[in-house]
């Protein structure tokens, strides 16, 4: 092999692992030319950097380095030097680094709503308390804030913990003020940033404040995914935040999920769906939970032998999702078996449940039900209703193909099947030892 | 520009010049600027990055403040024809400030060479780690920067402080190994 062809080899593979942050790049060369940029001349002793301090650093050196001001203001280094960053989050993100004597020495947009807010008003030289008051205020104003979202992220970035978290609780509290004075009822939550999480935000293309919000909750559960959270809004994940308990995250009000069908309206659906009457359904639970990329309710409730759990769209009101299980442990010795999903099947249902008025399937008529479905899948296996365990049935999409997922488990077997939803073909199927 | 031409080395390749002038526009202000330059130079700068930090988040680290960097100091950019060679000096010095900072604080642990290039999802990247990994420290430098970077070994020995001969020597010797690597393999299937 020739030199040139090995060195070609070389440059090829770097050149496929090389990440492209061009647009990072740009947005910061754009922030660097027209932004106010404070002056930094303090030298922390020990530890690296904060990401702020390395920014505005540079960009002080590129000021003098260019020698020409874009209208550039500089501040006098004494009063101008920043100990603190405070991030407010709604949609709209706000950047303000704040002095020892909570003077905001410069605003900055962290995406373009913001920068269309802070177009009108000029933040600089006032006092921090003063500043989250006007944005709240704007962001009122402007409908960023209102009934259906009403949650306010703020991130305070600081040497000193203390200093980060007065900081906290003031603020909290202005924010807090500032939408009672508008009318509104809000939900703040209030963190300390921790180092490291500007490389997330760089990744997602969120806020710093943002990014290790779905940090922690992706921790405190790991079923969620990144990727998805951060697509979410900052109230979609103050409800998340609601429903997992995340440390060193301090939260007041309570986030609102007006944009959602409501909790009674996602109950009324599985209860309608299964074809049980709410005063049969006990230890009824719901909880708006997130799931593959949306916010769903989480209905579980018991009826006779049975467990059901639903998951419903908390947008749509379309059942996603549900499960029905035999409750095993249950003594059943009054002929009342285990019996498959609810909905049509009668045949083992006794103890005063009522029959289901109607097909349950959901909405679209030209779809086979879920019954059917199952049906299908338990004549295919051989398997005998009264004997199988652990039903499930979801209706999902496959390849553009609506398509039912059908699980049980059956004599020692797990049976596994993708049915056609429209013509109650059998696409797949598998059974494996249950173990 | 026919001034500045009579100055410039007489092997001035094309690609040098359009580097230079995306420099000069760059410095003027024009932002979209660095979108050519990147295409033309994240490889190179990510690599020597790779191989003196081993480690892809400080890599990418040194190639986002490498372009800052570049974007600040862009009017000092004399034009000499060596464009590269001035975004790789660079990228040098960050690459030694974090090492130093490391040396001082944590111990990072190093990635190999499979794993920065990802061999994971691009399979083909494979004996590329095999090589680099094969090869000493500093001749794997001159070889990355050889290979991607474009840079004249003149260029390199400037860049590393090192006498041309050294430079060519270690070049020469890098190479001779890594065609043993291939014969070897060869035999062993």
């Amino acid at each position: 092999m020739k030199n040139e062809s090995m060195e070609s080899k070389i440059a090829e593979a770097f050149h496929s692992v090389t990440p492209d942050i061009r647009e990072t790049l740009l947005s910061e060369f754009n922030k660097a030319e027209k932004g106010v940029i404070p002056m930094n001349n303090e030298t922390r002793p020990g530890r690296q950097k904060k990401h702020w301090v390395r920014y505005a650093a540079l960009a002080a050196s590129l000021m003098l380095m260019l020698g020409l001001g874009f209208g550039v203001k500089m501040i006098s280094t004494r009063n101008a030097t920043p100990d603190a960053c405070v991030m407010i989050d709604v949609n709209p993100s706000v950047e303000l680094f704040v002095n020892r004597k909570d003077v905001v020495v410069s605003a900055e947009a962290l995406n373009p709503d913001s920068k269309k807010l802070l177009a009108e008003m000029d933040l600089t030289g006032t006092n921090v308390n003063a500043a989250v008051d006007t944005l709240i205020g704007a962001m009122v104003k402007q409908g960023y804030l209102n009934e259906l979202t009403n949650s306010v992220l703020i991130t305070v970035e600081s040497e000193d913990s203390s200093r980060s978290l007065s900081l906290q609780e003031a603020l909290s509290a202005e924010a807090r003020n500032s939408m009672r004075n508008s009318g509104l009822e809000g939900a703040i939550l209030s963190q300390a940033l921790e180092h490291g999480e500007e490389q997330t935000a760089k990744r997602y293309g969120v806020s710093p404040g943002k990014a290790q919000l779905i940090d922690r909750l992706s921790a405190a559960n790991p079923s969620y995914d990144i990727d998805g959270l951060s697509a979410l809004s900052i109230n979609e994940l103050c409800l998340l935040y609601g429903r997992n308990a995340v440390e060193d995250i301090h939260a007041t009000g309570q986030s609102s999920d007006k944009a959602y069908i409501g909790k009674e309206a996602a109950e009324e659906i599985a209860l309608r769906h299964s074809g049980i009457s709410r005063t049969d359904a006990v230890m009824l639970e719901t909880e708006l939970e997130y799931e593959n990329g949306g916010l769903v309710y989480e209905v579980e409730f018991k009826a006779g032998q049975k467990e059901y759990e639903y998951h419903v769209s908390a947008v749509t009101g379309e059942v996603l999702k549900y499960e029905i299980e035999a409750r095993e442990n249950d003594a059943d010795d009054d002929g009342n078996k285990p019996t498959a999903p609810g909905g049509q099947n009668h045949s083992g249902s006794g103890s005063g449940h009522q029959t289901p008025p109607s097909d349950p399937a959901p909405a679209d008529p030209v779809l086979i039900s879920s019954n059917k479905a199952l049906k299908i899948a338990l004549e295919h296996a051989g398997a005998d209703r009264s004997n199988v365990t652990r039903i499930e049935v979801e209706l999902d999409r496959e390849h553009g193909t609506l398509v039912y997922e059908v699980e049980f488990k059956f004599n020692g077997f797990e049976y596994d099947y993708e049915i056609d939803a429209a013509t109650g073909k059998i696409l797949n199927h598998k059974s494996e030892p249950d173990d | 520009m026919q001034t500045k031409k009579a100055n410039a080395s007489p092997e001035k390749d094309p690609s040098a010049a359009r580097l230079e002038a995306l420099f000069a526009r760059l410095a003027q202000g024009e932002t979209a600027a660095i979108s050519p330059i990147y295409d033309m130079t994240s490889s190179a700068v990510y690599a020597y990055a790779l191989a003196m930090l081993k480690h892809s988040f400080d890599a990418e680290d040194v190639l986002h403040d490498c372009y800052l960097r570049l974007y600040a100091a862009a009017g000092n950019y004399r034009p000499q024809g060596k464009p590269m060679a001035y975004l790789i000096t660079i990228a040098r010095n960050l690459c030694l400030d974090r090492l130093k900072e490391r040396a001082r604080y944590a111990e990072l642990p190093e990635e190999t060479w499979e794993r920065m290039l990802q061999i994971d999802s691009i399979p083909d990247n494979l004996q590329t780690a095999e090589w680099l990994q094969t090869l000493k420290e500093e001749d794997r430098q001159i070889v990355v920067l050889h290979a991607v970077a474009g840079m004249k070994h003149r260029e390199i020995a400037q860049l590393m402080e090192l006498p041309l001969a050294t430079v060519l020597s270690r070049y020469a010797r890098a190479m001779k190994k890594l065609r043993k690597t291939i014969t070897e393999r060869n035999e062993e299937e």
